[in-house]
């Protein structure tokens, strides 16, 4: 069985300046979003805050971490198919 | 970005899943980009991500985007297949009810074979009204029209001859000539955020394909205060984790 899902990433040179970095692109890809109607997707605020938990953005060994999180046996999505397999 | 593909046991003696990364290519630009500059950067981004390991390319899907532009994605899949070999090509995802399933059967059994049978129909009930009333479909009747295109679409691949009469969409005695590489066709991945396009895509897809863009913790949530697994004697063999490339407009 496959769990496919879809997370935007962007690897910098630097973790402290990859935000910056994929910022004007994303917050222009999801203004659009917003304006087709999907309430959720508005940056407006803290860009950060609307990042965390949606993209995965960082150096080269940030983002190897996060996408790992999305194998450990512990994370929600390991969880949701054991629960249902019970 | 890496590959690891060493397997973990989640908790089931004999079971194990595998993390498999993908590439959805982006295809989303601002007013006054040359789209015809970036099509050879397109491809060395392809035969990069397949000589790095990328399991599968994904593309986006929409009309009436401006003023973003964004590629047709048919024409698309069928140009980078000569370039992905052996990779998974597919939408992710393509609105399927304002299009004919008849039509849609007819190039995703063409892109199967030009793939080798590594295609993937990823589907979307869509939710903009320009794109609706530009095809003259009614918005409110998206869902029977999702789940009978796809039952159509699934006994065109399968079968011969096709005598279908539904409340949309009507085959009379009539078959697609070009078969699926893969019997029974392309696996149909569901994609749906709504609590019932969850359960929808649990009950009649392959996979439910999670789109993390309204953040994974609440897509989360919402699959346990569901109890939503599409197999409920399964576990996940492959978590497919689809990269979306962030755009970088300066790069």
């Amino acid at each position: 069985m496959e769990f496919p899902i879809t997370v935007e990433c962007y690897v910098g040179a630097r973790h402290a300046t990859a935000h910056e970095e994929c910022r004007g692109p994303l917050e222009y890809k999801y203004a659009a979003y917003a304006a087709w109607g999907l309430q959720d997707r508005t940056t407006q605020g803290s860009f950060e805050d609307f990042a965390r938990d949606r993209f995965i953005i960082g150096d080269k060994a940030t983002v190897k971490e996060e996408i790992a999180r999305y194998h450990e046996p512990s994370n929600a999505a390991a969880e949701l198919g054991l629960r249902r397999s019970r | 970005m890496y590959i690891d593909s060493s397997k973990i046991r989640i908790n089931q003696p004999g079971r194990a899943a595998r993390l498999i990364l993908c590439l959805e290519l982006h295809a989303q630009f601002p007013e006054g980009f040359n789209f015809a500059q970036r099509v050879p950067e397109m491809v060395a981004q392809v035969r990069a991500a397949r000589d790095a390991g990328f399991a599968s390319l994904w593309f986006p899907h929409h009309w009436l985007t401006h003023p973003m532009q964004m590629l047709q994605i048919t024409p698309v899949m069928g140009f980078i297949a000569a370039h992905a070999e052996g990779m998974t090509i597919g939408p992710n995802i393509l609105i399927l009810p304002p299009l004919n399933p008849v039509h849609v059967a007819e190039e995703a059994a063409t892109l199967d074979v030009l793939t080798g049978g590594n295609y993937v129909l990823g589907v979307g009930l869509g939710y903009r009204q320009p794109e609706f009333d530009a095809f003259g479909i009614s918005l409110s009747e998206r869902a029977p029209r999702f789940n009978e295109g796809i039952t159509l679409m699934r006994r065109l691949w399968s079968e011969g001859r096709v005598s279908h009469k539904g409340r949309f969409y009507t085959v009379n005695d009539a078959g697609i000539g070009v078969k699926p590489v893969r019997p029974g066709g392309p696996p149909i991945y569901v994609a749906g955020q709504a609590d019932v396009s969850v359960r929808r895509a649990a009950r009649i897809g392959d996979a439910w394909l999670i789109v993390s863009t309204s953040g994974l913790g609440k897509v989360m949530s919402r699959c346990r205060t569901q109890g939503i697994w599409p197999d409920p004697d399964g576990v996940p063999d492959h978590r497919r984790v689809l990269c979306r490339r962030a755009p970088c407009h300066g790069a």
